[in-house]
């Protein structure tokens, strides 16, 4: 399934906006006109206004409080820093400066009990895909990942010669399955034994760790990672306003 | 006051779209009725459901897409520990499934050098109110917290300051400045020696540090704030959604 939301009006209106800031025309911290202002400087509908706002706010471009009305953000976190951002592996790298790599993907099949099992909430006695990887930034190991996926419902043998790194990707081409939303756990952690040797670091260096919990459209839980990252390549940043 | 009582209905939709799928009406993953079908449901207008169910998508209990509708995600009762969104540390601690209280609350005047001095910028013989504070999670300690904050921000208060309740809080009774909004960074770290002692870790364990800055409207920055989380206690969550 594609969505075309090149032509949709909100997202012309989205663009042209973000244009307007990053060239000053309004500044950080300052307000925006209203809607109707907008609307009428841009010639579509309210709603279409409306729309390519709350895409703005959804991407902490723009601020908006009730009764108060649009500020522009403070501050505009660079994407590879958005802590709420879904975002591939090799696409967070890339935003975050570093040329990708895939250093390994390990794949094995294990029964439970095991993280995978106890997180998907799937009986001990079902096999599960486990995938090991090692991404690297400009050719250093930058995260470790160790994936489960459910493959019950995937309807051909997997073919991983065409692997780069992106799971998503690969679940969508070779079996159609679709992941909408991620479920994340953020913690500090030690790297497990595997994870130290891989990145050659010592036994106490501090993880950055994001755990995902993926679903499809129709909220089933498709696959879970366990996640560690290096914490001089990996920080993240969010801007809140006071309720 | 019509903003008032738009805001007011809007709460009221928010609250009522929850409670339907608290009650079951709504399953994770279902999609729930149009804008307009809503709007007939409840006698509203669509912008009242369009602004609640905004409100709905902030707070992560559901997502809107162009070409697919409204749905609703598994995660409504896991919300008060979205970092993004949680109110307060004793909140925080609660919703990991612990009972918050603190332990541990000191306040200094220090001068330079410090982190705070470093944060603000500022001359090394400036005053700089600097407060410690430990939170425990069903008596185990959790979070541990340094602010600092200019002295010159409350020019009435004579002596060390006396703080009880919120830095923000206090800051703005007796600094006559509005806080409008913060700024966060997230790390992973080693526990320092004072760390390890106060958080009653073994050497050099792993924590989260949030680096806070409160500013004003202005952008100014009232309070630096490194907050370091015992992750094996606190637990933080988020909801990532696809774009399209």
């Amino acid at each position: 399934m594609e969505y075309d939301t090149k032509n949709h009006k909100h997202a012309v209106i989205y663009e042209l906006l973000l244009k307007a800031i990053n060239e000053g025309d309004y500044l950080p911290g300052n307000s925006l006109p209203s809607e109707s202002q907008l609307a009428k400087d841009y010639q579509v509908s309210r709603n279409s206004v409306r729309e390519a706002l709350a895409m703005l706010e959804r991407d902490a471009i723009i601020i908006r409080r009730q009764g108060i009305g649009t500020f522009v953000a403070p501050r505009i976190i660079e994407k590879g820093k958005r802590i709420d951002q879904f975002q591939t592996l090799p696409e967070l790298i890339s935003n975050l400066g570093y040329q990708p790599g895939l250093g390994f993907n390990h794949i094995s099949r294990v029964k439970g009990p095991s993280y995978g099992h106890q997180t998907l909430g799937i009986d001990d006695g079902v096999e599960l895909l486990v995938s090991k990887r090692l991404y690297s930034a400009d050719g250093k190991p930058a995260m470790y990942v160790t994936e489960y996926i459910d493959m019950r419902k995937f309807d051909q043998v997997e073919d991983w010669s065409q692997f780069d790194g992106d799971m998503m990707a690969f679940l969508y081409d070779s079996h159609g399955v679709e992941i909408y939303y991620v479920f994340a756990k953020i913690r500090a952690a030690n790297g497990t034994p595997e994870v130290v040797e891989a990145f050659g670091v010592e036994p106490h260096f501090p993880f950055l760790c994001v755990d995902h919990l993926a679903y499809s459209i129709g909220g089933d839980a498709v696959s879970c990672t366990q996640t560690y990252g290096h914490s001089e390549i990996f920080e993240y940043e969010f801007v809140r306003i006071r309720d | 006051m019509k903003i008032e009582s738009t805001e007011r209905l809007r709460s009221a939709l928010h609250d009522a779209i929850i409670e339907a799928i608290n009650c079951g009406d709504f399953q994770p993953g279902d999609r729930l009725p149009s804008e307009s079908e809503l709007a007939e449901n409840f006698d509203v207008s669509r912008n009242s459901i369009r602004d609640a169910l905004a409100s709905l998508e902030q707070s992560g209990v559901v997502i809107r897409r162009q070409g697919i509708g409204t749905i609703v995600t598994p995660f409504s009762d896991r919300l008060r520990t979205r970092i993004d969104l949680y109110r307060g540390m004793a909140d925080l601690i609660r919703g990991s499934g612990y009972e918050p209280d603190q332990e541990f609350d000191r306040i200094d005047l220090i001068t330079g050098p410090s982190e705070g001095h470093i944060a603000f910028g500022i001359d090394d013989n400036e005053h700089v109110v600097f407060r410690r504070r430990i939170f425990q999670a069903d008596n185990q300690p959790a979070i541990y917290i340094r602010d600092y904050f200019r002295y010159s921000l409350i020019p009435n208060i004579k002596g060390i300051p006396k703080i009880s309740g919120d830095t923000i809080d206090y800051i703005e009774k007796n600094g006559h400045k509005r806080i409008f909004y913060m700024f966060n960074e997230i790390f992973a770290v080693n526990a320092d020696h004072e760390l390890t002692e106060a958080l009653k870790m073994i050497n050099s364990d792993p924590l989260l540090l949030l680096k806070y800055q409160f500013l004003d409207e202005s952008s100014e920055p009232l309070i630096f704030a490194d907050v370091f989380y015992n992750t094996k206690i606190i637990k933080f969550n988020l909801l990532r959604i696809r774009d399209f």
